[in-house]
């Protein structure tokens, strides 16, 4: 199904919201996961935004797609798209590492409506995105469970038990993807630990897997509809992404994993979010 | 007073360490920055072994490389590496007696704007179960320093909690004479005892002090050792008070607290104890004093609940 230029335009905003909230949090209430949540901004606008079978009223319903964000300190991206997506208004983004805040630093199911999880904790996610994709089967149900994974994280062996389990059980209804933007905390993936072979690890693993550019929207979507990709099989889109995507100086800089702005950090950070969002004010 | 960064003296005495015994070797999970071992990884690189992001399989190559006499300091986010990797610390470093030093980067709310999948207030209760391990839980630069010295020097598996915040010095340095097992009366006073660990000493000192304002005197004692806890002293100690209050920043479950009550059950003639600590299950979020603050763990909040308790 292609993607119209009215759809992918108002994806595009979405994702341009959604790292408005992220970055302006930061600057607003201090520290949080800029870099590694601005490089999965595209993927989670697309799927909240089209993808997904969601319902903003009854956030629990039996008939919706589920989404395990398994690399919990992304939150403040899974924040800014549950507030576009209309769970929650844009003013919850304001209590960002207050006290009692919703919203902490990692993702909390019993303080967020929408939240699913409670993660934070690295390698939960798949395992988690197991379970509920076996018992939806079980029930036979046809929902979806979209999981994200960050490309670091692919270090945790409790991931490599799941990915074995997702094959042999034929879990098709895992579409999972990795947010491989190439860096994580002590340096690149390439000289922590090397994810260079993920495709090649899951295929032998059992799984589907197709790499994409995971800042175009266009082919985000068209890669998601069309999973999964083979009947049987548990689905892996590998996302070629940039951490701290649409923050210039932030932009694949092992610096920006976590981000405290000061005055003049922030200043290029607004006044590049307000280049950008010209494209939509003049609409 | 100037607050000191526990990060900052950590780091500076694994590198003076690390100059002096060329066995000790740095491990790192994927966070070797945020654990304070950047200055020992810049000078010496081949004693840094980095495994990614994989806790249960960097405990157990520390416990392999203890074996041929290295040193291995394991620094994680805690319950990354207590929990996480329990079971690898159980059988792996615990049983074998292993010369392994684990340290968990944040005990206790360290991490208390992060959310619950990042504080730890069940380390000290899962690492108490574990045969041989000795357990320090530093509460200020000196002990922090002389915690990793002490470990360092110890033969056999020893877990460090580490404080993040900024630490208020718990008394002068030079009176202070800390061993791996022994407590250490840092205020005297006749009306209560407060036994107070790591993050919890300093403010049961303002505790105290609030609690002299009416006319309470409290002696306050220190256990920067969890395990082995200094049993002789911790028996004669609490036969001469009526009130015993322990503090922890840790779970009120199976912790510090109830190692004291473990303890003082089987003998005669014992004051009653209260634990302090935060509710098992807690998951409210905010900034580190705030949140210390909503758990009654601060010198003012420890000071109102013995007020509430000698009523
Ligand atoms: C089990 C566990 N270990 C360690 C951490 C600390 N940690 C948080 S993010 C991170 C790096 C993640 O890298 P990656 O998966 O590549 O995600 P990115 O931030 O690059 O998007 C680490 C080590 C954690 N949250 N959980
Ligand atoms: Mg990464």
């Amino acid at each position: 199904m292609a993607l119209s230029k009215e759809k992918m335009n108002f994806l595009e905003k979405k994702a341009y919201n959604i790292r408005k909230h992220i970055i302006e949090a930061c600057i607003n209430h201090g520290d949080g996961h800029a870099g590694s949540s601005l490089s999965c901004t595209d993927i989670l606008a697309v799927l909240y935004m089209d993808i997904m079978k969601l319902d903003v009223d009854n956030p629990k319903s039996k008939d919706r797609d589920y989404f395990i964000l398994s690399a919990g300190h992304k939150c403040l991206a899974l924040y800014g798209t549950l507030v576009e997506k209309g769970f929650e208004s844009a003013s919850i983004m304001d209590t960002y590492n207050q006290l009692d805040t919703p919203i902490p630093g990692h993702p909390d199911r019993d303080k967020f409506r929408g939240v699913d999880f409670s993660t934070g904790s690295l390698g939960h996610g798949l395992p988690l995105a197991c379970g509920l994709a076996k018992g939806l089967k079980l029930r036979n149900q046809s929902n979806k469970v979209y999981v994200l994974m960050g490309d670091g994280e692919q270090g945790e062996g409790s991931i490599w038990e799941a990915a074995a389990y997702a094959s042999h059980n034929k879990l098709d209804n895992i579409i999972a993807f990795i947010d491989k933007n190439g860096l994580q905390i002590n340096g690149t993936t390439k000289d922590v630990l090397n994810t260079n072979s993920l495709k090649e690890r899951y295929e032998a693993f059992g799984w589907e897997v197709k790499e994409i550019n995971g800042h175009d929207v266009k082919e985000i979507h068209e890669t998601v509809s069309s999973a999964p990709f083979t009947q049987g099989k548990p689905s892996l889109i590998i996302a070629n992404t940039v951490k701290g995507k649409g923050l210039s100086f932030a932009e694949n800089n092992l610096s920006y994993h976590h981000w405290d702005p000061g005055e003049e950090e922030a200043n290029i950070a607004r006044e590049e979010l307000s280049k950008i969002g010209k494209r939509w004010h003049s609409e | 007073m100037n607050r000191i960064d526990p990060r900052k003296t950590f780091e500076t005495t694994l590198l003076e360490l690390g100059k002096s015994n060329e066995n000790i070797l740095a491990v790192s999970c994927d966070s070797a920055k945020g654990a304070g071992m950047s200055s020992f990884i810049n000078e010496f690189p081949d004693r840094y072994i980095e495994v990614g992001i994989s806790e249960q399989n960097g405990v157990g190559i520390c416990s392999g490389l203890s074996q041929v006499d290295f040193i291995p300091i394991i620094a994680v986010i805690t319950p990354f590496l207590t929990m996480r990797a329990y079971e690898q610390i159980r059988t792996d470093i615990g049983y074998i007696n292993a010369n392994v030093k684990l340290v968990g980067s944040g005990g206790g709310l360290a991490y208390s704007t992060l959310g619950f999948t990042h504080e730890a207030i069940e380390d000290i209760a899962v690492m108490r179960t574990i045969p041989n391990m000795t357990i320090l839980c530093p509460g200020d630069g000196y002990e922090v320093d002389q915690a990793l010295r002490l470990a360092i020097e110890h033969e056999g598996p020893v877990y460090i909690r580490m404080p993040r915040h900024g630490l208020l010095p718990i008394r002068a340095a030079e009176n202070r004479n800390i061993e791996i097992g022994k407590s250490e009366t840092i205020v005297e006073g006749d009306d209560v005892l407060i036994l107070a660990t790591g993050t919890m000493v300093r403010e049961a000192v303002d505790a105290a002090k609030e609690l002299e304002a009416s006319g309470i005197k409290a002696k306050v004692e220190s256990f920067m050792t969890v395990k082995p806890i200094d049993m002789e002293k911790l028996v004669d100690l609490c036969k001469s008070y009526e009130h015993i209050f322990t503090v922890e920043e840790h779970s009120k479950t199976a912790g510090f607290g109830s190692s004291v009550a473990e303890i003082l059950i089987s003998e005669k003639d014992m004051g009653q104890v209260h634990i302090l600590g935060v509710e098992e299950g807690s998951t409210r979020v905010g900034p580190y004093r705030e949140i210390l603050e909503v758990y009654g763990l601060t010198g003012e909040g420890i000071a109102k609940s013995i007020k509430e308790k000698l009523k």
